[in-house]
């Protein structure tokens, strides 16, 4: 199968493409036309189209001969406005391009952030409910809904085989930190709510299950949460993120003094401020929410493709925090 | 009053903001995307979407058309928005070409519409409290202004400087500089009026930049005053410098952080005028920082606040029949200076 990778050259999508290679599929990615190349590991194994999703020229010869679309890509830094405009529009032109060029499936990585955290009772599976106020969270949040929703009415509208994947946390070499644990705070980390279960899941395995629901047949129309189990504890990660990156240790913080905490800061802001009233994340009861409660994750859809994490967490740790020198090359552009 | 806005990009979503909290304007919205229209509609609450804004003024007959999309599209779409029977707001630059600005005034003319372009900082507060001191004669006679827009346009995240996906302005005759020649000549002309000559030094200080031109400086002579025009982007922090050099009064603002403080000539010793200003300096100081970092906090709009205001005042004068809050003079002013600043590119 030919697959087109978009967002090829970012943290995720430079393992997708390894993990699709190592599947035997051939790989065409779509990079921006600035991007460098030459010190990606698979460069020479890959097709390559030069392009961007934002705009600029036309997307439908990087479709030619493609079976499958691994859209990776997404806009993750900027305003609430760029984080828009990079993620949905960008999908758009992709989607734009797609009649005609003969792809059969398009599999959207796509966010937790896109699940409403209050609602859940105790899990968070892949039918829990979806956001209901999406602007009271995070531009990341809103781009992402979007972007699912526009993908699901045009999958629908054109007989898309549509799969979706929503990831946890994501982490690995280059992104050691997660900010579901809790706050580095200067020599230590604090870990919030130390014995809730962490969304984790490594950035290889995660490409890896890319790569299998990429290719299999039960994946059709599916949507799947993306975690290699939910038994790491968020005093295991922060403790070994600790001792691994050189600091002095972690210490606990309890999930519902942060809470409160929250509550208690924006009840006085909206007091002091008005409605409209602007804090940073961790202040806001909904955001705390989606990054520290505590749920069980399970990942039994997933599994049911017959997939299972290639890497248990203890090799995940040493994959991630390697030695100087042996660290994955990330320094191209992307 | 049916308002229709064409474009939903960033600026766009001021004018959303602006008109909404109005609370009585019944606000469409028409983009390319159907999906930025949707996201918009969504956002804001806007009764209807359109991707064709052809379709959008044949269906809808808005009272009012806003244009906020990318420069070169301007005058098409207030054109058509005239010819539909709707007043028009534009976002600068009006026109990128001074013929086709005049074109459209006379065709505003012949439909007795409204024409605006969007000088938003000219309504920010702490151009409209020196506008009001001015206009009282509390401020004295204007002799000279100075505005400085220090902005980094070369940095990451600047629509400037992704090779990627260029701004249209970098294949302007002015670089990036083009987006920023309304601002200079609109803040210049309404304290000093219609200028006589223009002399401009246009230049690229940083080589790998993507624009043609990073830096400006323009001298502009009136009939009573002069203003120099400055645009860098080398200096830090950002800040956007208006200074008026009055015969009674000085004022100093950053549009950009909506702070404004003033020297004046005080009664008594004069000894002691620069101790009041000081003191004068320092309080204004502690409460333009503490204000904008309150407005930041409380999501109103910051350096865009100007931009509520024109909308505001446009709605209000067109309920009572009062005259627009720019008129066209002012714009064909305004376009005279950016023409002649344009003329002083190097060839």
């Amino acid at each position: 199968m030919r697959v087109l990778v978009t967002g090829a050259t970012g943290f995720l999508g430079k393992a997708v493409v390894s993990a699709l290679l190592d599947r035997g599929h051939t790989v065409r990615v779509l990079v921006r036309p600035s991007a460098r190349l030459d010190r990606l590991e698979w460069v020479s194994k890959v097709e390559v189209a030069r392009g961007d999703l934002r705009g600029g020229a036309d997307l439908a010869p990087a479709l030619e001969g493609v079976d499958a679309v691994a859209h990776v890509a997404a806009q993750v830094l900027g305003d609430p406005m760029a984080q828009f405009q990079g993620t949905v529009l960008g999908t758009e032109r992709l989607l734009s391009a797609l009649p005609g060029s003969g792809v059969r499936r398009l599999l959207l990585l796509s966010s937790l952030s896109v699940y409403d955290w209050r609602a859940p009772r105790g899990r968070l599976d892949e039918d829990s409910v979806l956001e209901q106020a999406p602007y009271e969270r995070d531009g990341y949040a809103v781009a992402k809904l979007w972007q699912e929703r526009l993908c699901r009415e045009y999958a629908e509208k054109e007989s898309l085989d549509l799969v979706v994947l929503r990831p946890g946390f994501i982490w690995g070499s280059t992104r050691e930190w997660i900010d579901g644990v809790g706050i580095q705070a200067g020599p230590l980390v604090l870990v919030n709510g130390p014995f809730r279960r962490l969304p984790l899941t490594h950035v290889d395995n995660c490409a890896d299950a890319v790569a299998e629901a990429l290719g299999s047949e039960a994946a059709a129309g599916g949507t799947f949460n993306v975690f290699d189990s939910d038994e790491t504890r968020a005093w295991r990660y922060g403790s070994e993120f600790a001792r691994r990156s050189g600091l002095a240790g972690w210490l606990p913080f309890p999930y519902h003094a942060g809470l409160l905490l929250a509550y208690l800061a924006s009840g006085v802001a909206r007091l002091l401020l008005g409605p409209r009233y602007r804090l940073p994340g961790i202040l806001l009861p909904q955001r705390y929410r989606a990054r520290f409660r505590s749920l069980r994750f399970p990942n039994a859809r997933l599994r049911g493709l017959g997939w299972s994490p290639p890497h248990d967490f203890g090799s995940c740790l040493e994959r991630t925090f390697q030695p100087p020198g042996k660290g994955t090359d990330e320094s191209a552009s992307g | 009053m049916k308002v229709a806005v064409v474009g939903a990009g960033r600026i766009a979503l001021e004018h959303f903001g602006a008109l909404t909290a109005l609370g009585d304007v019944d606000v469409v919205v028409c983009d390319r995307s159907p999906v930025a229209a949707a996201h918009a509609a969504d956002r804001f609450g806007l009764r209807a979407t359109y991707v064709d804004s052809d379709e959008m003024l044949r269906f809808e007959r808005p009272d009012v058309v806003h244009v906020t999309t990318p420069a070169p599209s301007h005058p098409a779409l207030a054109r058509a928005a005239l010819e539909s029977g709707a007043h028009v707001l534009v976002e600068k630059p009006i026109a990128m070409e001074y013929a086709d600005w005049v074109a459209l005034r006379e065709l505003a003319t012949e439909k007795q519409r409204w024409l605006l372009e969007d000088y938003s900082y000219q309504f920010s507060p702490p151009m409209s409290r020196v506008l009001s001191l001015v206009e009282e004669g509390t401020f004295g006679d204007v002799v000279h202004v100075e505005v400085m827009i220090c902005l980094d346009i070369h940095g990451e995240g600047s629509g400037f400087s992704d090779p990627n996906l260029p701004h249209p302005a970098l294949a302007l005759p002015g670089g990036a500089l083009s987006d920023f020649l309304t601002h200079l000549a609109y803040l210049a002309r309404v304290f000093i009026g219609d200028h006589r000559s223009v002399t401009a030094r246009f230049e690229r200080r940083d080589e790998g930049s993507l624009s043609r031109f990073d830096a400006l400086h323009a001298h502009v002579v009136a009939e009573k005053a002069t203003a120099d025009l400055m645009f860098t982007a080398a200096s830090r922090p950002d800040g956007f410098f208006v200074t008026v050099h009055g015969t009674r009064m000085r004022a100093h603002m950053n549009l950009f952080e909506n702070t404004l403080r003033l020297d004046r000539v005080w009664p008594g010793p004069s000894p002691l005028t620069p101790l009041w200003n000081g003191l004068s300096a320092a309080f204004s100081e502690a409460r333009g920082s503490l204000g904008s970092l309150v407005t930041k906090l409380s999501g109103k709009p910051g350096a865009t606040a100007g931009v509520w205001e024109l909308v505001r005042r446009t709605q209000e004068a067109l309920r009572r029949g009062g005259d627009p809050p720019i008129s066209l003079d002012d714009i064909d002013g305004v376009n005279r200076l950016v023409r002649d600043l344009l003329a002083e590119l190097p060839s």
